[in-house]
């Protein structure tokens, strides 16, 4: 049966309230990381600051090149070439894989082709200020 | 009494949030543990490394943008 878990919009690094998920990742070595990201509908793939690569041990054979377009162009960036494990922190028992791009920037973004689709829905109630994500 | 998962949810999702201002690490990168900084640096690699740093631990990098209108 679907789990319906309900989130409020945060104003998590003094940037404005927005709908901000933790997330913890698992690195291939086993390594893990906690990341802190905005659910964004509008970015295709889950994106990460480019150090985030070297914090779960991905070395340069594990990821490849790519482009990300931005509004101020398109720019340089690397793909896990695998897919990676990920939590919801608070939610150890559901495992889903991202496959992110690892792109400059300070904010973390969950897209739609990897993090949107580990979930039967994501839903923004943007009058009430929250979200809700239902698990499969 | 049993925890439903949207408390358990809600509990780690909030210990993972920052609970502090961190206007002064802004461009750096800073290790959280229950929303409070347990080191900084400008490089995430040595933060990871800090003994004073768990695997538990957040690390995430502080935008330096302030607050504004977000579009992507």
């Amino acid at each position: 049966m679907p789990t319906e878990l309900r989130a409020p919009y945060l104003d998590a690094l003094r940037t404005g309230k927005r709908p901000y998920l933790s997330v913890r990742l698992f690195g291939p070595s086993g390594n893990s990381l906690g990341a802190i990201g905005i659910v964004d509908s509008g970015a295709d793939v889950t994106c990460l600051p480019v150090m985030t690569s070297a914090l779960l041990g991905l070395d340069k054979e594990d990821l490849e090149p790519s482009r990300v377009q931005q509004l101020g162009g398109a720019k340089a960036a690397f793909q896990a070439r695998d897919p990676i494990r990920a939590q919801l922190d608070g939610v150890p028992d559901f495992e889903f894989e991202l496959r992110p791009v690892f792109c400059e920037g300070h904010q973390g973004l969950w897209g739609r082709q990897d993090f949107f689709r580990a979930f039967e829905a994501i839903t923004f109630y943007e009058a009430a200020q929250e979200f809700v994500i239902t698990i499969p | 009494m049993t925890i439903t998962p949207q408390e358990s949810f809600e509990r780690a999702q909030r210990a993972a949030m920052p609970a502090v201002d961190l206007t002064e690490y802004e461009g750096a990168w800073v290790a959280l543990r229950d929303g409070h900084v347990v080191a900084s640096s400008l490089h995430p690699v040595a933060l990871r490394n800090n003994p004073a740093v768990s695997a538990d631990d957040m690390l995430i990098p502080v935008p330096m943008d302030g607050h504004s209108i977000l579009i992507a």
